[in-house]
């Protein structure tokens, strides 16, 4: 697969990851348009996707400019306000940057694949932001269909539309609590744990918490709650095998939640190989 | 003058009891799957101000007085009512973990499920909706 992929660096004597985005370097104040909820905006023929209220999320990182994509890690990057500060950050081993929220507007560019990729380390001078440029503009080629789709885009737009939702104080009408950036953080991190590749959860906003379901029928279930940026909540049920407990998000995937997931998901049918 | 003996006699009467209690809970959005129609667990997750859930008893009302307290509810919440669900105290009971029903009137009808753990045992309080959930009907629509 060629991948096309520009680079700026940043001036090296900026500590990147305190600026705002429409600050940085050469680039020009971003001109938001509203579009089927979203809004967008369009940077050097790039579309990026950004949520009104909470933001979206950029991901890369690269700790030299040519480094593999596949050895690229993962930040964020709040649109709708600035940098995360580094702690916020939460960090992948192994994602697949290029799927995410960026795409050009030109003909005959990349039509889906833009990536934001900032250096987080602790050397100023290595500094970067890029993303993916139009193909004309290089004269490169992304083969689109060597990217896969990635589930976590979709699932990352659904968590944005609840979250949307229960922001602010009594959303449900019945005194629920808001949903916090720090609630939101830990979904996203728990959320690119999941993987690439992974069952689609129904997400449901609760007083405090987002929640995510993997349904088969009442009885065959497994129900995650997040409700801060550092643990998982987890309760499934098998028929009558219950299970339920608390899990810190580290830098994997707790077992027992990978289990609960695979086997709710499986469903009945699964347990019969 | 009211003794703490007085509070908790109120308090004895007003658990219920009788397991062939009906109850209902007003549904709205998030509370249920419409590709099923059963009921999330998150319906009967509790309130953070009192750590109760709202219900009603339907014994002895005309349909259309359920359905009126339901779009009491939705107008308390300032949300579009979506259905109600249908179970008995024996569901409630069967969940055997310290959950009760309570009447909480005005209006008379109305009750709470109380005995939830601390919101803090996120886990537990999951577990223990997720049962009740389990035994309720399917969702009925407003008519």
């Amino acid at each position: 697969m060629t991948l096309n992929v520009a680079l700026q660096r940043w001036p090296s004597s900026t500590p990147m990851w305190d600026r705002r985005f429409a600050d940085v370097g050469t680039q020009t104040r971003l001109a938001p348009r509203p579009e089927r909820g979203w809004e967008y905006t369009v940077y050097q023929g790039l579309k990026f996707k950004y949520a009104p209220i909470q933001g979206d999320f950029f991901v890369g990182f690269a700790e030299a400019t040519r480094r593999p994509y596949e050895d690229v890690v993962a930040g964020f990057y709040d649109f709708a306000s600035q940098w995360y500060p580094r702690e916020l950050l939460t960090w992948i081993p192994n994602p697949s940057p290029w799927q995410l929220y960026g795409w050009s507007m030109q003909p005959g560019a990349t039509s889906f694949v833009s990536t934001s990729v900032v250096i987080t380390n602790t050397h100023p001078t290595s500094g970067w932001v890029g993303w993916t440029a139009p193909a004309a503009a290089t004269g490169l080629t992304l083969i689109e269909s060597a990217v896969q789709p990635d589930a976590r885009q979709a699932f990352l737009e659904a968590l944005d539309a609840e979250m949307a939702r229960a922001a602010v104080h009594n959303w449900d009408g019945d005194g629920a609590l808001p949903i916090d950036a720090g609630a939101k953080t830990g979904a996203v991190r728990f959320i690119n744990l999941l993987g690439p590749t992974f069952p689609q959860p129904e997400i449901t906003p609760t007083s405090g918490a987002i929640t995510f379901d993997w349904y088969c029928d009442p009885r065959w279930i497994f129900s995650v709650s997040i409700t801060d940026e550092r643990r998982v909540h987890y309760a499934g049920r098998f028929d009558s095998t219950k299970l339920s407990g608390t899990e810190e998000l580290t830098g994997a995937l707790p077992e027992i939640i990978d289990f609960g997931i695979r086997r709710a998901s499986r469903g009945r049918s699964g347990e019969d190989h | 003058m009211t003794s703490e003996f007085d509070a908790l006699h109120v308090a004895a009467v007003a658990k219920i009891t009788d397991p062939t209690e009906p109850f209902v809970r007003f549904l709205f959005d998030g509370h249920y799957r419409k590709s099923d129609m059963t009921v999330k667990w998150q319906a009967f997750k509790p309130a953070p101000d009192d750590n109760r859930t709202s219900i009603y008893s339907p014994r002895g009302l005309a349909e259309a007085v359920v359905w009126a307290y339901g779009a009491d509810v939705a107008t308390q919440r300032g949300q579009q009512l979506k259905g109600r669900t249908d179970f008995s105290n024996l569901s409630i009971i069967e969940v055997n973990s310290g959950l009760f029903a309570e009447w909480d009137p005005p209006p008379q009808e109305h009750a709470c499920i109380g005995g939830w753990p601390e919101p803090d045992d996120v886990p537990e309080v999951m577990a223990l909706a997720r049962d009740l959930a389990e035994q309720c009907s399917k969702v009925v629509p407003p008519p």
